[in-house]
């Protein structure tokens, strides 16, 4: 009983984490229309962030997990507006182009990142210590934490997508982006705000990636292939499938 | 043999030659040492160091010219495998990202053949030439009603399926630890002879694709490129030209892979997964699309940069990072600004 539960919350915990990364994803691929395969590199990056945060700077915790998100936010807005816009011509993107595009975008990233830290897996000391047992299964308090935040932010996302003017604008964009754009929707801000609420996701992703496992530079694939194929098995633009 | 003799007297060749403009040494060492005439110089003990100089000189031109040769040998080998990929990206529209997985086939097979079972190395190279037709066969079968970027999609999860099962079939292929030891094929096992077994092999291989390039299938091929629903509807059979693209592209990365295997001597199954499919995707848009010759100086361009990078003092791990972050931004670069590449005669398909 024991090892079956040790074996449902070590599944479960990954899973949570892969689930925040293909919201993100599904987020953009609903709205802009194409894989951005570069997500996994901003979760590395915001992990990368929080740990340079956290360690070499001295930072409190929450502070850099804070500041980290914003950067990622920052990043996947600068990401979109750079890069992906401009390869846009007139309205329609190459979804070719846009594919080889991010895929540079992810090994420029990565390798970015290789370059700044090393490939030595970093490691973050533990900030809530302590744990539960159920039955002899193990949680520790960091793992509690991060499932409740993700479970927050999940519902948190439905409802902002599903009820909030902006999810409402945006949900227009991700349906029918021409009719969109002549009742009035800035389609390509919609785009860049969209891809900074899901590059703020994949930024507390990428700090409880770090707190959890550990950094290493080879993880952008590893990342992009896991969540990926979760999204797409849920349904490339539902939220509730990219959860399960 | 016959040229390696050449190389090096060419060698000290050019080491006289640029050895001369040195003998103010023989004067500096007259002025520090002034001949004492109790103790007469015997002249042959100098000549002899001036040779012992030359002969150093000779040996690092060598050492330079069989850096050479590598490179150009890792050029040939990479030529076989961005042609065939340049076959069915460039010329038939199809993104094939499981090209290098195809590729990666190949080398294992080859390797195991020679390893294991102790084929002789043609019946080695045919084996590895066949062995992704089934995977190329099921690719195509899979990707039959997919276009555009979804297919591409398909064949890099294609690829990655491929790079798992390499990883877990430690039974055969030793997973992560890699075949290593593996001996260079090609008459007394130098890097000369393989050279020419390469280049031998990479030139048959060109005439090979050229052939089916400049052909009316090879005009169907540009047809599917252009305009995949007129080609039907002009009454080409668009699903067989698509699986016979996959499958002759295939063999020619089961090829290549093998003489990969041979001139790396040591294989693991991350040496055929994302950074080698971005570099090979960078050498063929970079070069441009739909044109031999465009994949061939993109190649050679590209490789010269990458290997001009050794010359920047970076560590170990930089100049890894570095070569990719190459890669990247021109490849980022050339889509944005030229995005038919080089010497490319069409873009990336819709």
């Amino acid at each position: 009983m024991e090892i079956f539960l040790q074996l449902v919350i070590s599944v479960v915990i990954p899973g949570i984490l892969f689930a925040l990364v293909a919201l993100g994803f599904t987020l953009i691929a609903s709205v802009s229309r194409f894989l951005h395969l570069a997500h996994g590199a901003v979760v590395l990056a915001s992990g990368y962030c929080f740990y340079a945060l956290v360690v070499r700077a001295g930072f409190a915790p929450l502070v850099a997990a804070m500041m980290t998100c914003a950067g990622a936010a920052v990043l996947g807005g600068v990401l979109n507006m750079l890069v992906y816009e401009r390869f846009r011509k007139g309205r329609t993107l190459n979804a070719i182009v846009a594919l080889i595009v991010a895929l540079a975008l992810l090994m420029l990233i990565e390798n970015v990142l290789l370059l700044m830290f090393g490939s030595q897996t970093k490691i973050i000391p533990v900030i809530l210590p302590g744990f539960i047992s159920i039955h002899g299964a193990i949680i520790t308090q960091q793992e509690i934490g991060m499932m409740a935040t993700t479970l927050v932010l999940f519902i948190l996302t439905q409802c902002f997508w599903w009820r909030s003017a902006f999810g409402r604008m945006a949900r227009a964009v991700a349906d029918n982006e021409e009719v969109a754009q002549i009742m009035g929707i800035n389609a390509a801000r919609i785009r860049t705000k969209v891809f900074i609420l899901a590059s703020f996701l994949a930024g507390i992703a990428g700090v409880f990636f770090a707190i959890e496992y550990g950094l290493q530079p080879g993880l952008t694939t590893a990342l992009a292939i896991k969540a990926f194929g979760r999204a797409v098995i849920g349904g490339v633009g539902s939220i509730p499938g990219a959860f399960s | 043999m016959v040229l390696e003799f050449g190389i090096q007297r060419g060698c000290f060749f050019c080491g006289g030659i640029l050895v001369s403009p040195l003998s103010t040494e023989r004067d500096l060492r007259k002025i520090v040492n002034p001949v004492n005439p109790a103790r007469p110089v015997n002249p042959a003990s100098i000549d002899r160091e001036r040779l012992a100089s030359l002969d150093l000189l000779a040996c690092w031109i060598y050492q330079y010219m069989i850096y050479l040769l590598h490179i150009t040998t890792l050029i040939v080998i990479l030529l076989v495998l961005c042609w065939s990929m340049q076959l069915s990206i460039g010329y038939t529209g199809i993104l094939n990202l499981a090209h290098v997985a195809f590729m990666g086939v190949g080398a294992y097979v080859a390797v195991i053949a020679v390893k294991s079972y102790h084929l002789p190395l043609p019946l080695a190279f045919l084996f590895a030439i066949l062995s992704p037709l089934p995977l190329a066969w099921l690719l195509s079968r899979l990707t039959q009603k997919v276009h555009g970027d979804y297919l591409a999609l398909m064949t890099l999860w294609f690829s990655f399926v491929v790079y798992v099962v390499e990883l877990n079939l430690t039974g055969i292929t030793r997973g992560p630890l890699g075949i290593s030891n593996i001996f260079l094929p090609g008459i007394g096992h130098t890097p000369e002879s393989f050279f020419y077994l390469s280049t031998i092999i990479a030139l048959s291989a060109y005439f090979l694709i050229r052939r089916i390039v400049h052909s009316p299938f090879g005009r169907v091929m540009a047809a599917l490129r252009d305009d995949e629903v007129s080609a039907t509807v002009l009454g080409k059979n668009t699903v067989r030209v698509k699986q016979t693209v996959f499958l002759v592209s295939s063999m020619f990365a089961g090829l290549a892979g093998a003489l990969f295997a041979f001139f790396i001597h040591f294989i693991d199954p991350s040496s055929f997964h994302l950074p080698l499919l971005v570099s090979v995707l960078t050498f063929l848009i970079v070069g441009g699309l739909g044109s031999l010759r465009a994949t061939t100086v993109g190649v050679i361009a590209l490789v010269i940069l990458q290997e001009s990078l050794r010359f920047f003092p970076l560590s170990n791990e930089g100049i890894g990072a570095m070569r990719q972050i190459l890669y990247a931004l021109m490849l980022l670069l050339i889509l944005y600004y030229r995005p038919k590449g080089m010497l490319g005669r069409v873009q990336l398909p819709a």
